[in-house]
């Protein structure tokens, strides 16, 4: 019996290796020949937004776009879409079953959907990206790794002539280039190609806070508008120690990990420290000097503030730790101002409100940044196709479809009408009602794919949300530096050096848990042991012949 | 050890164990070191169950607290409600810890027992073909990528126990089990008689073997029932997915999303939607309830009883 | 005895024993052949610099990953290691790394150890079993919700600090004084472990021959006596095997505890950092697949090493006892 077994056994691996072996050799399908790559405008080079297709294309659904063919003539396929989100759910299947049937007659496919969780990402899905595991379409970002993806050759140049499957954008992705705003394009290009679609979504997210109305005037706090100007966190601490002296037990200040009025473009390097100044000066000037934030003045500035602030116990204590969830306490509306990136229009506290499940909480906003584009706000979110896609024309046209096809937007958000969501025929706006919010509490939201404003808004939500958010970025100022993204590699043992060094100091100078004047000079030194200079002659080098390659 | 207790079991009466046992003084004092160890155990245990019965609001408050001031099901409400995918991750854990125990106990008794002969003649290169997998191994991606591609055990529930069906540390304890509690006398008499190596192994090894084989049972069961890595890896749909997987996501998420959310402006949201302390904290105890059911099973091959001086023979 | 011996040299060979033992070894050739063996190759990956290529069609395997790893990518000595050694700070996380895990080694084992002859001491044995039943809860809690249950001792308004207040003491800054978290670690390492390694001890006693108590008690060895001199000698061979294997994991550290017990507060980083956790810090930011391929490579051709030279050492005093 146990020889039986054993011998079974063997037997099914070696027949299992075989089978995989001889399976693999079918499934890698050869690129096919593109039909004539018709070089088309680079779409970095569209000058205007053309609104023309956006309003009248939009919430036309079933018309095909005129660039793609026919979809009887089209071999049917399985697309195959990586979302990042929390967790699979029960609802996936029924939820794949209606957007197939919806987009077969559309582009002859249908389509699976994996959710990767929010954590796993960077083990999981980047290394079925490494391992060339099959898939067509992927969620990307700045901040998942998208340019080392690119580097190590995991996805598709998008517009790329001269690459195996031509100009896909120009091709199949008419709605993307007419309805996105062109920083976004330019922004996300890696020496001028695109190898992912972004999010249409907010563009310019200047940084500032929260604040809790209801204390704001019980204290007598009147902080300015976004349309009055800008405050400095040093503003709040008259009304900071009012509330401290009322409510002892309280921390009026919501340490959340950033400042809300730092001077530095976000996300300039892949790991901070090394920055430029983001705000132009009152002429529209940008000051393009590469520099160490840690060395300059506002720094210092800040975190004495902030370990002022703690040892009054305007912080909460605890708040360098990263089991400080500051979210929480937010929902006890227990605080005056909480740090926040923000998008104008009081969205972000309206977001946050919904989100915290309190309805009771009246929350305002205070803007301690200009609207400026920088790189980091365009790559925050794009479905890039991997290069082990089968089919990567039939991936783009989906995509292109996310940016035209409110329904399918829908569905892909809520999931199946009428059993997880229906419209709210008694709402004026017409908006969404969620029936079973397990779908959508499953996949990563609205943000994480295709045009934004055209995805119908919850009875929650505000129903101008999403073109308020559109329209808020245009007349941000793109910085300089949009589209330039550090390439760490030829330094990278220096970086992951300083990464260890970050840790030990960064998020518990910011939270003023220690003495800056001791601390910031012994961090600037300890980075400097790890290589920092030499990192930064490395990016200095980078961003000059990045500026030469664009004005050529 | 004495090859003669071995050939025929012995009887031993109640008598020489209690003669044997430890001075009432000392009995004592051992006890009491034993509640004390059990309280450093149970007063965080105590903390995590209070924390998932405590209203949500008392506990972000109040943080977490030895008593509550009031207490709510709410948490085990969410986490056992209609359609939720925990039912299915417990279905598939205890079958995954089940069906891998098994072919553990199979592949490692059996690996292990040339391991022990002195006579077998690759004795050395095979311990060493094991050992070496325990130190070096190739890395996240190969593993993906020969499991997916290769073996193709992805989104099926033999990922959840196939690679943790055999382990090279349990051969090797196992080895040492076998040599101190198989004596060579038995087996040679075994063999004198005329016995097959199968034969013997399954007959006169295996019986001799027994708190060995429950070790090598329990410590693979307990390797696959708190798996996480290889359903994350392996395992694309809910539908498989396991206990471990599902509480681990859950909180990496909030890990991640807490260390994040500064950087990228969307993740505020997201974060507000994570699911409540009290439910994290629940998930954690509901792991535990089944182990404190199955472990007595095993126990009784570890910690003798008190006649347990006979059974052995 | 010795005629034992001699009969044992005489079937030393047999090409029938060695068959048959020989077809025992396959299910768990098998295993690992497919698991360990298999990936392998992709070893070299710490000598490259690893990128997706797309195949060429004349080549014979068309898959992706293979034809990249072992003909595409460029071969780039030992330059992935580099991150290694160009760390100032290295030098504390190696002696992080290599002192908590030689604590723990002598620590968990002397505890699980004194466990495991604890609980077969006791007269009680409903009280033993259930004694050891939570001894062994811990190590099914996640090291994640570990965290949480240490922020709740030892956060500023935690049980910990409520209690000193309480007795009149002042509270202590926990999270912001490296000094206390050597032996926090050290007690949350034995507090998870030790129930579970003393049921190896436990069953290794459970087979002893109890003959051998009985006598030396007719004899009259006090328990004591025959703890020191019984016991612990049975149970040598098994302490020294867990040992070997513990030094071959002596560069790897269990990165959860590490990582997730302290927090992220910087203050505690000098001493609570280990090689595992380095890397992970200092590859969160995007790096090429050869660089954590080279830190686990380096992690365990250090322990194979070690665990070599213990292996002579051990075979010198008592050849039973080595692994090979």
């Amino acid at each position: 019996m146990k020889k039986r077994i054993i011998a079974a056994l063997l037997a099914s691996a070696l027949v299992m290796a075989l089978a995989a072996c001889g399976g693999s050799a079918a499934t890698t399908a050869a690129p096919t020949t593109t039909k004539a790559a018709e070089k088309t405008e680079a779409p970095a080079d569209d000058d205007g937004k053309e609104t023309d297709a956006k309003e009248t294309d939009a919430k036309e659904t079933d018309a095909p776009a005129t660039e793609a063919p026919d979809a009887s003539d089209l071999p049917e396929y399985t697309l195959k879409y990586v979302e990042i989100g929390n967790q699979d759910c029960s609802r996936r299947e029924a939820v794949e079953a209606v957007i197939s049937e919806y987009i077969k007659p559309l582009i002859n496919a249908s389509i699976e959907f994996q959710i990767v969780a929010w954590g796993d990402w960077s083990e999981k899905a980047i290394t079925a990206l490494q391992s060339g595991q099959e898939m067509d379409i992927v969620f990307t970002a700045d901040w998942q790794h998208y340019l080392r993806s690119v580097q190590s050759g995991s996805f598709n140049a998008l517009n790329d002539p001269e690459g195996p499957y031509g100009d896909l954008l120009a091709k199949y992705g008419q709605d993307i280039l007419s309805s996105l705003n062109p920083a976004f394009i330019t922004g996300t290009q890696i020496n001028g190609i695109n190898y992912a679609v972004p999010t249409n979504k907010e563009l310019a997210v200047p940084n500032g806070w929260l604040y809790n109305i209801d204390k704001a005037e019980e204290y007598g706090f009147v902080p300015l508008k976004e349309s009055e100007g800008l405050m400095k966190v040093q503003d709040f601490e008259p009304y900071l120690e009012k509330m401290k002296e009322a409510e002892p037990s309280s921390y009026p200040y919501l340490f959340s990990g950033g400042n809300g009025d730092e001077p530095w473009v976000p996300g300039f390097t892949n790991f901070g420290v090394i920055t430029m100044v983001q705000d132009p000066d009152e002429n529209g000037n940008f000051d393009e000097t590469i520099v160490n934030m840690w060395e300059s003045d506002y720094a210092m500035q800040l975190c004495q503030t902030m370990f002022d602030w703690a040892q009054k116990g305007y912080i909460h204590p605890d708040a360098a730790l990263t089991t400080f969830n500051d979210s929480d306490i937010f929902k006890t509306g227990d605080f005056l101002i909480y740090q926040q990136p923000l998008k104008g229009n009081n969205i972000k506290a309206q977001e946050r409100v919904n989100a915290s499940g309190n309805k009771n909480l009246n929350i305002g906003e205070i803007y301690g940044q200009k609207k400026v584009v920088t790189t980091t706000h365009t790559g925050g979110s794009m479905l890039a196709i991997p290069v082990t896609s089968a089919d990567p024309e039939r991936a783009m046209m989906y995509i292109n479809m996310m940016h035209r096809d409110t329904d399918l937007l829908n569905m892909m958000l809520y999931g199946v009408p009428g059993e997880d969501w229906e419209i709210d025929e008694g709402d004026e706006y017409k908006r969404v009602n969620i029936i079973n919010a397990e779908w959508s509490g499953a996949h990563g939201g609205a943000w994480t794919f295709g045009n934004t404003a055209l995805q119908t808004p919850t009875t929650m939500e505000d129903p101008e949300k999403n073109r308020l958010l559109q329209e808020y970025a245009l007349d941000a100022v793109p910085h300089p530096s949009l589209g330039f993204r550090f390439d760490q590699t030829p330094v990278e043992a220096l970086v992951a050096a300083l990464n260890n060094v970050r840790d030990a100091y960064e998020r518990s100078l910011y939270a003023g848990a220690i003495d800056p004047v001791e601390n910031i000079p012994k961090f600037n030194d300890e980075m400097r042991a790890a290589g920092l200079d030499e990192i930064m002659a490395e990016v200095q080098k980078q961003y000059d012949e990045w500026k030469a390659n664009l004005a050529g | 050890m004495s090859t003669t207790s071995l050939a025929q079991p012995v009887k031993k009466a109640k008598k020489p164990k209690e003669l044997n046992a430890v001075s009432p003084a000392a009995n004592v004092i051992m006890h009491a070191v034993f509640i004390l160890l059990c309280l450093t155990v149970l007063i965080p245990l105590w903390v995590i169950i209070v924390a998932s019965l405590t209203p949500e609001m008392e506990l972000i408050e109040d943080g977490y607290k030895l008593y509550a001031k009031s207490l709510t099901p709410e948490a085990y409400g969410f986490l056992f409600r209609e359609g939720s995918i925990i039912f299915t991750a417990y279905k598939n854990t205890i079958i995954a810890t089940l069906v891998g125990m098994a072919l553990s106990v199979v592949s490692i008794s059996l690996y292990a027992y040339p391991l022990s002969r002195k006579e077998f003649r690759f004795r050395r290169f095979f311990t060493f073909v094991s050992f070496f997998t325990m130190l070096f191994n190739a890395g996240v991606v190969p593993f993906y990528f020969v499991s997916r591609q290769i073996l193709k055990i992805d989104n099926s529930i033999f990922a959840l126990f196939l690679p943790l069906s055999f382990s090279a540390y349990w051969v090797i304890v196992m080895r040492t089990f076998y040599t101190s509690n198989v004596p060579d006398g038995v087996i040679e008499s075994a063999r004198i008689d005329g016995a097959s190596e199968w034969r013997t192994f399954i007959q006169i090894v295996l019986p001799l073997a027994k708190p060995g084989l429950a070790t090598v049972a329990l410590f693979s069961a307990i390797s696959i029932w708190n798996n996480f890595f290889n359903c994350m890896l392996l395992v694309d749909t809910a539908e498989h997915y396991n206990l471990q997987y599902m509480i681990y996501s859950t909180l990496s998420n909030a890990r991640f999303l807490s260390e994040m959310a500064t950087q990228v402006s969307s993740l505020g949201e997201t974060i507000a939607r994570l699911p409540t302390n009290a439910f994290r904290m629940a998930m954690a105890g509901v792991t535990m309830g089944p182990i404190i059911l199955a472990y007595p099973f095993f126990q009784k091959y570890f910690v003798k009883g008190i006649t347990l001086g006979a059974i052995k023979g | 005895m010795a005629k034992q011996k001699a009969l044992n040299i005489r079937q030393r060979g047999s090409l029938r024993t060695d068959l048959a033992y020989l077809s025992m070894l396959l299910p768990g050739l098998a295993f690992m052949f497919c698991f360990n063996y298999l990936p392998m190759p992709a070893i070299i990956m710490a000598f490259k610099r690893y990128g997706l290529a797309p195949v060429p069609k004349d080549f014979p395997i068309q898959n992706r990953f293979i034809y990249s790893l072992f003909v595409e990518n460029p071969w780039v000595g030992l330059q992935n290691f580099q991150f290694l050694i160009r760390t100032p700070s290295m030098g504390d996380y190696v002696r992080n790394t290599v002192g908590y895990n030689l604590i723990f080694m002598v620590v968990g084992t002397v505890v699980a150890v004194a466990i495991a002859i604890g609980v077969n001491e006791l007269r009680n044995r409903l009280a033993a079993k259930f004694y050891h039943t939570v001894i062994f809860l811990p190590y099914f809690l996640s090291w994640i919700i570990a965290s949480y249950v240490v922020y709740a001792f030892l956060s500023t308004n935690g049980i910990m600090n409520n209690l000193l207040v309480n007795f009149g003491g002042a509270t202590i800054d926990w999270y912001r004084t490296p000094r206390y978290w050597p032996f926090i670690l050290i007690f949350a390492n034995v507090w998870k472990h030790s129930g579970y390694s003393s049921i190896l001890y436990l069953s290794t006693l459970t087979g002893f021959d109890q003959e051998v108590y009985e006598s030396a008690a007719i004899d009259g060895a006090t328990k004591w006596q025959q703890i020191r001199y019984i016991t612990i000698p049975l149970l040598l061979p098994m302490i020294v095997l867990l040992q070997i294997l513990a030094v071959g994991r002596i560069f790897g550290s269990e990165f959860d505890m590490f990582y997730s017990l302290p927090n992220g507060s910087g203050p505690l980083a000098k001493v609570t950092t280990t090689i595992d956790v380095f890397v992970y810090n200092a590859l969160r930011t995007g790096a090429q697949l050869g660089l954590p391929s080279a830190a686990s490579f380096f992690q365990a051709l250090v322990g194979f090493i070690l665990v070599l030279t213990t292996n002579f050492i051990v075979r010198r005093f008592d050849a039973d006892m080595a692994l090979f």
